[in-house]
């Protein structure tokens, strides 16, 4: 109906390609004009109803008539058009094209990478007609954007598109297209963008701007790849985590390969795996047997695959202690024993087993073996086989000789495997059955101990000892009870001195006295970081007496179950025990990546450890170059931003050290190799970006409807052109009017 | 001289010698409260202690030893022993207080009373004085299952020097038992002159009571010195087995008994009817 317009004005629609019409009739004239009009037709029906005229004639007065009294009213309004003289905006478009490594899979006989080469000179010719309304932006992305070139609206040349395909290369080692897309439009309002990508992309992509992805066709590869690891946040030590690997797999039959399980570089379990074509899951138990961060790999054998670097996956998963397993042997009951497992069995994180030899070879208890209630001791079983199923073991008081009989080498050497390699706590506690007197001198629990066993020859103090904190003792999480160290040493002084001690021959390496006898000097009480356990010897065996003894004083009372609360924490390096946390974010991240070390350094008594105080080192694993990065922040909490270049796993340490005794904490980065993440997922993945997949460039979609678009244009002149005047529509009325009154005349009206 | 008494000295030569120093002792230690008569000697229970150590892995102190309430000694060790059998003045606040705080570092009593006959109040007066020194605490009766049952022998009831009651009785509080009753006077039981012999006659008197009464004590001694360690889980299965064969020989025996007693009647009715004949 437009050209009944354009043509009623004589206007053109291309120099007034807009237009608007609005009504200029005052209300009264407009209401006159209805009264009229409506008095008209009502009229009009009546005398029909009452002329008694056949239906065709009767129809044609009134739809005259109606089209009369249309006209009339539309004059009436006083119409008038405004038109609009418009011009196109700058329109600018988008190509984004992956160049990440992903792309040099293969697709439709060549590379991902042809393929898009290909797709674009296939349509050179829309690409030129897209130019004439368009700028046409190319930008190349993966680990950065690249500009490949910009065709200006109107410039294209076939030239100028193949020098920008020949910058267009597939050598990124990861897929930011979220960060590309947003770097590029910022600066740019874009109609429209073309991705073409195979899916495979860091993180999942929404834009605001019109997105339309271009997808390569799909090709078999005869490959193998681990594209996902489900695995829960948090594990128990010793308890079964069930990992999920997502595997996929190219070949058109099952296949069997074998899958390597590596924690923290060493290889702990082999499997078949039956791998069925596509991708499935498959289910592998994992048992940590230590706390703390660890990193496991999980390798598929690629047997002569073209791809073999995404066979491999790792993930950091962090151990806890659900419980902490003790397992407390004491050699003859005593005191001592008595308030130690009274601790032992009233703290609701120990699950204990305890042995207490209640007669030894020697005792006649007059009755026999089914009146008692004794049980055999199994020391080779519980030495051998199950000490690797507890995290602390306790020897009170205990001479392991009349005990381990045969296999004694043995089974000391397993007890310094537990601590050593296993990363248990050992606990040596005094008696007349401990230490030298339970000759121990020489033996491989002496190598681990924190103190020098004596010989076998009544090395014991019987007479009172007065206990001293020192200097290191004050520090420790131990002995300092969770005081500060003045208090700590207040506290350890006002204890009365205890009943007998064993004498020990000097302190070994990387141990720390934390009591000693006041007037010998003697160390009754220390602590060691050996392997990847820990020691700790008390060399006497009345300690108890701090919890008994002082009836009056109830923070000595409180003092020894504290103390040995402390010590079987400190003996699991148990993580709400650290005064030192050391947390990564992220803790898996690309090489370049910035990654923000975050430290909270407080000493027992909770003061902030001073940031020129810790030391902070960044080791890379099965490398020697230390660095340390320069922290910042203040009152314990302190951070730093590092960047990892290459692939790999680091730790991050960091310690505080005062006299002999260090503190500290460390944690796991894990740096992936981008590459071996690029094709991780050989299949065009569809699901990442929330565009409209097209397999062409669809000139209607990408150019008609946006240049149409009131958006895309701009008004730079108008012109007002009443219409009620217009003789035509005069004379159109008055032509009705005659056409009316002939019929009416013919029907016998007047 | 006897050779017991020098072996004994012998022993106590060589625990003083060897011993680690005084804390590591197991001592044998009753407590006189304030007007109470001590019906034994301090050396009465010198061979119970010999016997303790050649049938344990215990290291006891030779000689047993009385402390008061106001003794700085009360808080040497964790066990004692009130032994008595007479009417005593109540405690004052202060010595309650004292007990009470003995118990809640750690203590245990052991009540023994030698009034087997109730010619005093001793068993009454000692029981209030308890629930004065625990409030909101009850005796209760210690069930067969009770770890003082199987701290070190298997025993199915407390005997003592009489047999007047088949149970003993408990106060549990800081989620252990903290005092037991005994009202059959087991110490009493234990009492043996220098040279060994056993001071009181039992009741009935039955071949096995005196060992049984050295056992219940034993158990009542490693019950302090162990606590709850023999119902840990481990022990429960060996347990169960050991008390159901000594179920099993019981049974036996108790048959052949009657088997026995049914021949001495039959023989005994034959020898009478014979004599009958023979008249």
């Amino acid at each position: 109906m437009k050209w009944i317009l354009y043509l009623l004005t004589g206007l053109s629609e291309r120099i007034y390609p807009e237009f608007d019409i609005e009504f200029i009739a005052p209300h009264w004239l407009l209401i006159i004009a209805i009264l009229l009009v409506s008095a008209y037709l009502l009229f009009m029906v009546l005398e029909m109803k009452e002329s008694g005229l056949k239906g065709g004639r009767k129809l044609t007065i009134l739809f005259l008539s109606l089209s009369v009294a249309i006209l009339f009213l539309f004059i009436a309004a006083l119409p008038q058009a405004t038109f609009y003289r418009v011009k196109m905006k700058n329109l600018n478009a988008l190509f984004l094209l992956d160049e990440s490594l992903s792309m040099k899979l293969p697709a439709d006989g060549g590379s991902r990478c042809e393929w898009v080469r290909d797709f674009i000179m296939e349509r050179k010719s829309t690409i030129k007609d897209l130019n004439r309304y368009f700028s046409i932006d190319f930008y190349g992305w993966g680990d950065d954007e690249t500009f490949l070139g910009r065709i200006k609206r109107g410039n294209y040349s076939f030239s100028s598109l193949k020098k920008i395909l020949d910058n267009y290369r597939c050598h990124e080692r990861r897929s930011d297209l979220l960060g590309a897309l947003s770097k590029v439009s910022v600066s740019k309002k874009y109609s429209w963008v073309v991705v073409l990508t195979d899916g495979v992309v860091d993180e999942k992509v929404h834009s605001s701007i019109p997105l339309y992805v271009v997808y390569p066709p799909e090709s078999k590869m005869e490959d193998i790849s681990i594209t996902g690891i489900d695995v829960p946040e948090l594990a128990y030590v010793r308890s079964p985590v069930d990992v999920k690997l997502k595997v996929y797999s190219g070949f058109e039959n099952m296949v069997k390969r074998v899958l390597n399980i590596y924690e923290d570089g060493k290889l702990i379990k082999s499997q078949i795996l039956n791998i069925s074509p596509g991708e499935d899951k498959y289910q592998v138990e994992l048992r940590p047997n230590f706390t703390g961060q660890h990193i496991y790999t999980f390798l598929i054998s690629p047997d002569g695959e073209k791809f073999p670097q995404n066979n491999s996956s790792s993930i950091i998963l962090n151990v806890l202690l659900d419980k902490i397993r003790v397992l407390h042997i004491v050699g003859r009951p005593t005191w001592d024993s008595r308030f130690l497992r009274l601790y032992l069995k009233n703290d609701p994180r120990i699950d204990l087993v305890s042995f207490t030899i209640l007669r030894s070879n020697n005792d006649d208890p007059m009755a026999s073996e089914d009146e008692l209630s004794l049980i055999p001791f199994p020391a080779e079983t519980l030495f051998s086989d199950e000490l690797n199923n507890f995290d602390v073991l306790i020897l009170q008081n205990f001479d392991y000789a009349s005990y381990f009989m045969f296999y004694t080498f043995e089974l000391l050497r397993s007890i310094k495997k537990f601590v050593v390699e296993r990363g248990g706590g050992l606990v040596l506690v005094g008696g007349e059955l401990s230490f030298s007197e339970g000759d121990y001198q020489n033996t491989p629990i002496d190598e681990v101990m924190p103190v020098r066993i004596l010989p076998y020859h009544n090395e014991i103090y019987p007479g009172k000892v007065k206990l001293q904190l020192t200097e290191e003792g004050a520090m420790s999480p131990i002995t300092s009870l969770g005081l500060s160290p003045e208090d700590a040493k207040n506290l350890w002084n006002s204890l009365k001195p205890v009943d007998g001690e064993n004498l020990v021959g000097g302190l070994r390496k990387n141990s720390v006295p934390l009591l000693v006898d006041r007037k010998s000097g003697n160390v009754v009480v220390a602590a060691r970081n050996v392997g990847r356990g820990r020691t700790l010897s008390i060399a006497t065996d009345s300690l108890w007496e701090m919890a008994f003894r002082n009836p009056e004083r109830e923070d000595l009372r409180r003092g020894y179950f504290q103390f040995w609360k402390r010590a079987i924490r400190w003996l699991i390096k148990d993580e709400s025990f650290k005064q030192i946390r050391v947390t990564l974010n992220p803790t898996i991240a690309f090489p370049g990546e910035s990654v923000k070390i975050t430290i909270r350094a407080f000493q027992s008594d909770f003061k902030p450890i001073q940031r020129k105080d810790l030391q902070v080192r960044v080791v890379k694993r099965n490398n020697k170059k230390i660095e340390h990065p320069e922290l910042s922040g203040s009152n314990g909490i302190y951070s730093s931003i590092v960047t990892f270049t290459t692939p790999g796993s680091y730790i991050v340490t960091v310690s505080f050290s005062r006299g002999s005794i260090t503190i500290g904490d460390s944690a796991l980065e894990l740096v992936k190799d981008p590459y071996a993440e690029e094709i991780r997922k050989v299949r065009i993945d569809k699901s990442r970006i929330s565009g409209r997949e097209i397999s062409s460039l669809d000139p209607d979609l990408l150019m008609r409807k946006v240049i149409f678009s009131p958006s895309s244009r701009m008004i730079v002149g108008e012109k007002v052109v009443p219409l009620w005047d217009k003789m035509v529509l005069l004379l159109l009325l008055s032509l009705l009017f005659i056409f009316l009154w002939g019929v009416r005349r013919r029907s016998g009206f007047l | 001289m006897d050779v017991r008494f020098k072996l004994t000295g012998l022993i106590v030569a060589v625990l003083l010698l060897t011993s680690f120093g005084d804390a590591s002792l197991f001592h044998l230690r009753f407590l006189k409260l304030p007007g109470m008569k001590i019906p034994f000697e301090k050396g009465d229970y010198k061979f119970f202690l010999l016997d303790l150590k050649r049938r344990t892995n215990v290291e006891p102190a030779p000689l047993s030893d009385i402390v008061t309430l106001q003794s700085r000694k009360l808080f040497d060790q964790p066990f004692l022993i009130i032994y008595g059998c007479n009417s005593f003045p109540p405690l004052t606040d202060e010595e309650r207080q004292r007990l009470r705080l003995f118990l809640q570092s750690g203590g245990f009593i052991f009540i023994d009373s030698c009034d087997t006959d109730d010619l005093t109040d001793f068993n009454r007066e000692i029981k209030d004085e308890f629930l004065k020194i625990l409030p909101g605490r009850k005796w209760k009766r210690v069930k067969p299952d009770h770890v003082i049952f199987q701290s070190f022998y298997l025993l199915d009831a407390p005997t003592g020097r009489v047999e007047r009651y088949p149970y003993f009785e408990k106060i549990d509080s800081w989620g252990r038992t903290v005092v037991l009753f005994s009202g059959n006077d087991l110490m009493g039981a234990l009492r043996q002159d220098v040279f060994g012999n056993y001071i009181e006659d039992l009741e009935p008197g039955w071949s096995l009571q005196r060992d049984f009464c050295i056992r219940t004590l034993i158990n009542i001694i490693f019950y302090a010195l162990t606590g709850t360690y023999k119902k840990d889980q481990l022990h429960a299965p060996y347990i169960l087995e050991r008390r159901q064969r000594r179920g099993f020989y019981q049974k036996w025996i108790n048959e052949m008994m009657n088997d026995v007693n049914r021949r001495q009647k039959k023989f005994k009715k034959l020898q009478k009817s014979r004599r009958n004949r023979k008249r």
